[in-house]
């Protein structure tokens, strides 16, 4: 055979590989699932996948992947992303009943992004950016543009490592905002998702996210966050965190016959068979914190391993299973079985979280209305909080009619950052740094006006509605009570026990999105215009015309004697013979 | 008097009349007429219709300069006579034959050759460095170099006997260097693909692209029993980049890389006495869940797969088997031209280590060889660069001794990429204008209208180019032509004519198409 000039590679690959050694240790999967029983006989389920890559966060990195999703790689590195936040979610999670998620999402689609601060024209990769996610994730984030993105100053900090800015400032015309609260999230959504999980679905957690199941809850959010983190203490260098979440709450009502009994079984349909092999850990949390005696659960089978947690003054206490230890056969199946049985849905009892806010739409008829955010504040002491509003441009707002009262007396923001919409182009962009004083409820209202749109770009079934996605509030807690988020330096779950902060506890709660009918036209108004027009011009020609071609004179009128008469019958027969 | 007067006023009346209507025209004419035209006028930037028209006139030419250098001049003439002859009837080439005898100096170094390797990089050869240029050097008393009467060399060199037939040289030419009926084939195809067919190099060579991703995708189903090292970073960069560094004058490539676990074939293999095997049925079967999970679609330029996958422990050991040729391919590899090809790793001797006890499943790096061994024979088919070559009498190829791709080859390629790039824009502008002019009330926008500006001036330059022997300009002319028309075609604005399937030219991906365009 004749030698080719692959021959010659080959021989130099196997020297080659003698001496590679694998870059398979760079990467570590991460697998958690928490388990939390909140009020009212819910069950808060939230899967965390994490995937840490010690490789600097630069395009060139991610040419090659292992347990990273190339797919989400390529698409990063093409539009120069520096951290990318995507949520899909069905529901709306009740922060005054369930305190605070660990990753708070809005209803329908939310995506925000950080280019790097070489980025030429953001707009354009941000445009190309949402179109590529939106065929990754069969999501309709194609629909974002340039009318409903924000590039908000303060609420939306870089959450992974900041060095690599420019001068350390921020800069956030490099942030890119935006919300589809009408986006519907389904099974066309979870699966690409799962795609890009190392073991996909076939084993380990991931396993028991069923559609047939996870689809009968309250609240349902899918997540993809990804960002630079350091690699160690000094921060010198730089990994890359990629964190794929599942937030889910149950209601037992529906799912466990009635009772308030629990079982991964009734939860997700099966049992687990298997961590996945490719994890560096696998683990299953039960927060058993609120496990008292007027609410008392038994775990079946009893934990490995109980935590103790404490966390900025609040002390838990989680039951921990690690997954790797568990033979795959049987499938293990993880039950709470209460004591004594009980069917009544009372759940345990969460103390009201120390901050959450509300918001509605005020006003009647058509023409004008309003929108009221009300935040309490239950601690006793003042809080200091960010108010992040992101306006549609069809809802012009007015800033002169920005009220914010608390118990009846009006304060003052402490910051303000206003930008106007612009219609079909921009949308309103409102920002407020405000001091809630102590155990108080703070009302937020300012007036819109109610426009017309255009004919087509009224959505089918226009008498829906028009959406509004739900503003922001960020804020630092004292207290880590109801607070089960991921510490800022740490990437999982078990990290963020013991892990007590100086600073407070970052919350980032969304309100409820807001549902508003626009004046939607009669649709057969082209047709009505159409005649209009058409009456006007005939209107309008028809005279001119007259005027123009035809004369007015006078004739003279003859008298006609009987024969004249005669004639002319005569002749109308004679007409119609011929006829 | 009494009669007279209204006649008067009639004849005013009348006057006011006609000028009323005058009035009414003038208004009409003057002020309606360009206002609605004004209006309801479509914005149409204006085309090249008649020299796009006339594109289909050209015939694509291409000079070739052959020099042959012999021992004495007379010799040298006969045999440029000769050719000359024999290629008087070629229609894509023209030849500027020329023949001289070797100097004292070149003989001697060509006297004191022991191998042939050295007369191929030694400087004071005359070995042309003009990209498309051919020398044929007569080496006096060859037969102790080698066997062959004729040999080709790694660059523009065919080497020949002194007592070798011109009929060798004539068939060396025609059949491995330019490979006339293999280019006519392809233009003809890209013309009329209902009437024409490709040839076996023309159906696996890649679409045409300023770039291409080359993928490799470890796949490992059963990652429990089978771990494997592999540093597929390092082997790129040391040992395919310098290979790929010498394609990318013709374009990019870049070579991305991932490990998907827990992805089996699609396709049950069957078996003959427990013997497994996939045959050519099943590998459609094969290719199209793997797909699935490659993810190759994420990518903006042409992809080319090259997948290994270790058939897991229970499966193993794993055949391809021809129904056609009937005979196991040892390999166990396969390539599906223009999609890329899949390698099927057998880890038996890793299974039993396992279940003999052995701590870790974990796979000697050492017995990955083959892996690579395949994919770079793979990645130099793929990127077209072997093309099927008719083995010829008493001829033979110098071996390579660096894995650089022969500049011959290149020069081979280059110039069947030039002519496919040319005839691509060709057809590309001629069914896009006969569209543009057909819908009269579509918008041209001014990017379409440059686009297409800049396509016809770079297919008439690079055919004007490639007929003067500027091999290397006329495809760089090519590629931009080419590019500047899909451009044009797949502009956004120009979407209505996907309203008109009998003139669809692709329809595929439209908007990841679209974008990666952009």
């Amino acid at each position: 055979m004749r030698p080719t000039s692959a021959f010659y590679v080959v021989y130099l690959f196997v020297n080659c590989l003698k001496f590679g050694f694998s870059e398979f240790n760079k990467d570590r999967f991460h697998e958690e699932l928490l388990i939390k029983p909140l009020l009212g006989g819910r069950i808060y389920s939230y899967f965390q996948f994490t995937t840490i890559w010690d490789e600097e966060f630069k395009s060139e990195s991610f040419h090659h992947c292992h347990l990273f999703p190339r797919a989400l790689g390529e698409v990063v590195a093409r539009h120069n992303v520096r951290e990318l936040h995507i949520s899909l979610t069905q529901g709306t999670w009740r922060h005054e009943k369930w305190g605070y998620p660990v990753v708070d999402a809005p209803p329908g689609a939310e995506l925000w992004v950080w280019f790097k601060d070489d980025t030429k024209d953001v707009d354009s990769e941000w445009k190309h950016l949402t179109g590529a996610l939106s065929g990754l994730l069969c999501a309709s984030l194609n629909f974002i543009g340039g009318s409903n993105s924000l590039s908000p100053e303060m609420s939306f900090t870089p959450s992974g490592r900041v060095e690599d800015y420019g001068n350390g400032k921020l800069n956030s015309s490099y942030l890119k905002y935006a919300t589809l609260p009408r986006e519907v999230v389904c099974t066309e959504n979870l699966t690409p998702w799962k795609k890009l999980l190392p073991c996909d679905t076939k084993i380990g957690l991931s396993t028991l996210l069923n559609a047939g199941y996870i689809y009968n809850t309250n609240y349902l959010s899918l997540g993809i966050h990804l960002k630079p983190i350091c690699r160690d203490e000094e921060c010198s260098t730089s990994s890359i965190e990629l964190k794929q979440t599942v937030s889910l709450v149950y209601d037992t009502a529906i799912v466990g016959n009635g009772c308030q009994n629990w079982s991964l079984r009734s939860l997700f349909g099966r049992g687990l068979e298997g961590h996945c092999p490719l994890a560096s850990s696998s683990m299953i949390y039960v927060d058993i914190s609120q496990n008292t005696s007027s609410f008392a659960f038994r775990l079946d089978p009893p934990p490995d391993n109980i935590i103790t947690t404490l966390r900025g003054g609040q002390i838990g206490q989680l039951a921990a299973y690690d997954i790797s230890q568990m033979p795959s056969y049987p499938l293990f199946n993880l039950a709470a079985h209460h004591i004594p049985p009980s069917c009544v849905n009372l759940g345990v009892n969460i103390p009201p979280p120390l901050f959450h806010a509300s918001r509605y739409i005020i006003g009647y008829g058509q023409e004008r209305g309003g929108i009221v955010t009300r935040v309490y504040n239950n601690h006793r002491q003042e809080l200091e909080v960010l108010y992040f509003e992101n306006i549609p441009w069809f809802l012009p707002v007015y800033m002169h009619s920005l009220h914010i009262t608390s118990n009846g007396k009006s304060i003052e923001p402490l910051k303000k950052r206003y930008k106007p919409g612009v219609e079909r182009k921009r949308p309103y962009y409102l920002e407020i740094l405000l001091k809630l004083p102590p155990r108080s409820v703070t009302e937020i209202s300012f007036n819109f006006d109610y426009i017309f749109l255009k004919w087509q770009e009224y959505p089918p079934d226009a008498n829906h509605g028009f959406y509004v996605g739900s503003a922001v509030l960020t804020t630092y807690l004292p207290y880590a009570r109801n607070y089960t988020a991921s510490p800022m330096d740490g990437s999982l779950i078990a990290s963020s026990f013991n892990n007590g902060s100086k600073h407070g506890y970052i919350v980032q709660l969304r309100t409820e999105v807001l549902l508003v009918s626009l004046p939607t036209p009669d649709f057969s108004m082209p047709y009505n215009v159409i005649c209009l027009a058409c009456t006007v011009v005939a209107l309008a020609f028809g005279p001119l015309h007259n005027i123009t071609t035809k004369r007015l004179m006078l004739t003279n009128i003859q008298k006609r004697g009987a024969l004249d008469w005669i004639r002319s019958k005569f002749w109308w027969k004679a007409k119609v013979k011929s006829d | 008097m009494a009669e007279r007067k209204p006649k008067k006023d009639d004849r005013k009346d009348e006057d006011a009349r006609m000028l009323a209507a005058l009035g009414f025209a003038f208004i009409l004419i003057v002020i309606g007429i360009p206002l609605w035209w004004k209006t309801t006028k479509v914005h149409r930037v204006p085309l090249p219709y008649d020299r796009i028209g006339e594109l289909s006139d050209v015939y694509l030419t291409h000079e070739v300069n052959v020099m042959v250098v012999t021992g004495n001049e007379y010799r040298s003439q006969k045999i440029v006579r000769d050719l000359q002859e024999a290629f008087k009837s070629s229609r894509i080439f023209s030849f500027s034959f020329h023949g001289r005898s070797l100097s004292s100096r070149e003989r001697a170094v060509l006297g004191e050759g022991r191998k042939l390797h050295e007369l191929d990089t030694h400087s004071e050869l005359p070995h042309p460095n003009e990209r498309g240029h051919i020398l044929f050097l007569e080496v006096p008393a060859m037969a102790r170099l080698t066997e062959a009467a004729v040999v080709v060399g790694s660059r523009r060199t065919i080497y020949f006997a002194s007592d070798s037939n011109y009929v060798r040289l004539v068939a060396v030419l025609q059949d491995w260097i330019l490979q006339e009926s293999s280019m006519k084939l392809t233009i003809d195809a890209m013309e009329a693909p209902t009437r024409v067919g490709r040839d076996l190099w023309g159906r696996r060579r890649i679409v045409p692209s300023i770039a291409y991703d080359i993928l490799v995708s470890l796949v490992i189903p059963d990652p429990q029993a089978v771990l494997i090292d592999w540093d597929v970073k390092k082997a790129i960069s040391d040992y395919m980049m310098p290979f790929l560094s010498q394609m990318s004058v013709l374009a990019d490539f870049n070579v991305k890389s991932q490990v998907l676990y827990f992805v089996s074939l699609g396709a049950r293999h069957k078996n003959i006495d427990y013997f497994p095997y996939h045959d050519e049925e099943s590998l459609p079967h094969i290719i199209t869940p793997l797909e699935k999970k490659i993810a190759s679609h994420v990518s903006r330029h042409p992809t080319l797969n090259l997948v290994v996958y270790v058939a897991p422990c229970g499966e193993t050991p794993v055949h391809l088997f021809s129904k056609y040729e009937n005979l196991l391919v040892l390999t166990s590899a396969f390539i599906s031209p223009q999609w890329g090809g899949v390698q099927i790793v057998n880890t038996s001797e890793e299974c039993s280590a396992r279940q003999s006890g052995s701590p870790e499943g974990r796979n000697n790096s050492d017995s990955k060889g083959s892996i690579y061994d395949i994919l770079l024979k793979k990645d130099s088919t793929l990127v077209s660069l072997n093309s099927a070559k008719e083995p010829l009498p008493q001829t033979e190829l110098l071996p390579l001794k660096r894995p650089e791709p022969r500049e011959w080859e290149l020069d081979l390629l280059m110039r069947v990429r030039t002519m496919e790039q040319i005839t691509s824009a060709k057809l590309t502008l001629q069914s896009l204008s006969q569209l543009l002019a057909t819908i009269g009330n579509i918008v041209i926008e001014d990017e379409v209208g440059e686009s297409v500006w800049n396509a016809t001036e770079g297919v008439e330059k690079a055919t004007k180019l490639l007929a003067a022997g500027d091999l290397f300009g006329a495809f760089t002319l090519s590629q931009n032509a080419f590019v500047s028309a899909e451009r044009a075609f797949t502009d956004r604005s120009l979407l209505a004519l996907l309203y008109f399937p009998d003139d669809q030219k692709l329809m595929l991906d439209w908007e990841e198409y679209v974008e990666s365009i952009d």
